[in-house]
């Protein structure tokens, strides 16, 4: 077996479970906290790639990008949670699937009208270019750079969920949204702005990955079904879940490619089912 | 990539990377039986699937299998992403970077020059390929729109005017009757003289080697590659598959 092969794709393998993370959070808070299932989540991730290199490429503004694109994003998810997913808590899976679902529809084709169908790339700003060797293994800078980053956005959202006051309305609400009403909470304030940090968490996702790898209007669908695979495998407890099911799944893409090569894509799927049919999953019984 | 083979004998490992369906495949059957017939070894292929952005990993393996040549089996924006991830990732310092199906000047000036230098590419067209009728196509198209133009505008070109010279030939505007009258036809294309096989209605054209300049060579923005060699290889009707001519439908 070649070592460094195994090695490189180990490197990769964290690298695409960082991008991962950074979408699956954004699922699994919504979900775990509104108990509500966003089929849009990917689309989300698609508008923020595409904004990104609109910013990053035409305008040159990439550093700017990173903080802007997530506050639109983040403004957009506000926005539709108002105007649409509010009325459909109630409703029940069936009509929550229903409606992200077509919303996520709307939004391929607005971004199709806008942008056009074809694959838009962006090249990574100067700094960011060039390759680490590590050992007989390449690395290129930028996707050094969206580790580094993604681990301090992790770090950022922990510190929301786990210290701040949001976190803790946001937990409460999450456990008996009717109690944290009548302790003063403005639940329906609360979901809106944990709708807001999903969705802005996704736009980041997608600036992050533009210089990686290029969008098109499919993106958002690639990407939704990993990242939904991400959720089961990792459940929907813990921020540390959902970043150790990322990486998993990073690595067993990356790797699983070396061992074989025409299924690599399709393990992701194995080690999800697997997860389902052994264990008792929140996800199964909700 | 037979004249790239021809060009540069000394290339001798060549790895793939190929779209998963039939155009994809189709391309790496004719390039496993060149390599063959050329004496070089084909040491490995990764397949992807249509809808993939990511191809880091099959990167890394291209990488591990230590190849002279990593060849792009795919298409549209999945080349152009592939090649751009190629690069990021150092390749072109290691080994040399070929894209067997090059769309044209649209895709070539989104990649530009960073990214083509030093890159082989098929092509079905250039502006700059040296024929009277291709001249004569470029200075109008300039003229018109005051801009150069690409494949899928001379491709356009090209079409109109066979239905059109079809149409004349046929005396008719009925479909089988036009393509009665253009089985056999043989014209002088924007690339040099052409024909429309009878045998199976296959267009044998030239189809272009092509290197991507560095930005220091290029004498304008849309001068962005240099034309190595023009010519023509197909199958025969026979080896490609298509013994009897089937209608659609039927």
């Amino acid at each position: 077996m070649d070592l460094s092969l195994l090695f490189a794709q180990f490197l990769n393998g964290i690298v695409i479970g960082m991008v991962y993370f950074l979408l699956a959070f954004g699922l699994s808070l919504i979900f775990g906290v509104q108990n509500f299932v966003n089929f849009a989540h990917g689309s989300l991730f698609l508008i923020g790639a595409y904004l990104g290199i609109t910013m990053a490429g035409r305008l040159g503004w990439f550093w700017p990008a990173i903080v802007i694109v997530p506050l639109l994003v983040g403004g957009i998810g506000m926005a539709i949670e108002w105007l649409l997913l509010r009325r459909l808590y109630a409703a029940g899976h069936i009509y929550q699937i229903l409606g992200t679902y077509g919303l996520a529809l709307v939004i391929v084709e607005t971004v199709i009208l806008v942008w056009g169908p074809f694959t838009q790339s962006v090249d990574a700003p100067d700094l960011l270019r060039g390759v680490f060797r590590i050992g007989s293994a390449v690395v290129p800078v930028y996707r050094v750079f969206v580790v580094a980053a993604t681990g301090l956005i992790g770090l950022i959202l922990w510190f929301i969920i786990q210290r701040s006051r949001f976190g803790l309305q946001l937990k409460a609400s999450a456990e008996s949204s009717e109690m944290s009403a009548a302790l003063g909470v403005n639940v329906p304030s609360v979901f809106r702005r944990t709708f807001a940090l999903g969705a802005a968490t996704a736009g980041i996702a997608g600036v992050l990955a533009a210089p990686m790898q290029g969008v098109t209007p499919g993106s958002g669908d690639e990407i939704m079904g990993i990242a939904f695979a991400v959720v089961v495998i990792g459940g929907l407890t813990t921020i540390s879940g959902v970043f150790l099911a990322s990486l998993a799944v990073g690595l067993v893409q990356s790797i699983g490619i070396v061992f074989w090569p025409e299924g690599g894509s399709i393990l992701v799927y194995v080690l999800m089912a697997l997860v389902l049919l052994t264990t008792r999953h929140e996800l199964a019984s909700a | 990539m037979g004249p790239l083979l021809k060009l540069k004998p000394e290339l001798k490992r060549w790895y793939t990377i190929t779209t998963d369906y039939v155009f994809g495949e189709g391309l790496l059957t004719a390039t496993k039986d060149l390599l063959a017939e050329a004496g070089a070894t084909h040491v490995g292929n990764s397949y992807h699937s249509l809808d993939e952005t990511q191809f880091s990993s099959y990167l890394n393996n291209a990488r591990a299998a230590n190849p002279d040549v990593l060849l792009l089996l795919n298409f549209g924006g999945q080349s152009t992403t592939s090649l751009k991830q190629a690069i990021s990732f150092g390749l072109r310092d290691e080994l040399t970077l070929a894209m067997a199906v090059s769309s044209g000047l649209e895709q070539l000036r989104a990649l530009g020059p960073e990214v083509l230098e030093g890159v082989y590419m098929g092509g079905a067209y250039w502006h700059t390929v040296d024929t009277s009728r291709n001249k004569e196509f470029v200075d109008a198209f300039r003229g018109e729109y005051g801009r150069t133009p690409g494949t899928l505008a001379a491709q356009g070109y090209e079409g109109a005017r066979m239905i059109l010279e079809g149409v004349a030939r046929a005396g008719s505007q009925d479909p089988e009757a036009v393509i009665e009258a253009l089985e056999g036809y043989t014209y002088d294309a924007l690339t040099g003289p052409s024909e429309i096989r009878a045998d199976d209605h296959q267009l044998l054209k030239d189809y272009l080697l092509l290197r991507g300049k560095a930005r220091a060579e290029m004498a304008d923005e849309d001068d962005l590659v240099e034309v190595l060699s023009s010519g023509q290889s197909y199958k025969s009707p026979s080896e490609a598959g298509c013994d009897a001519l089937v209608p659609l439908g039927e």
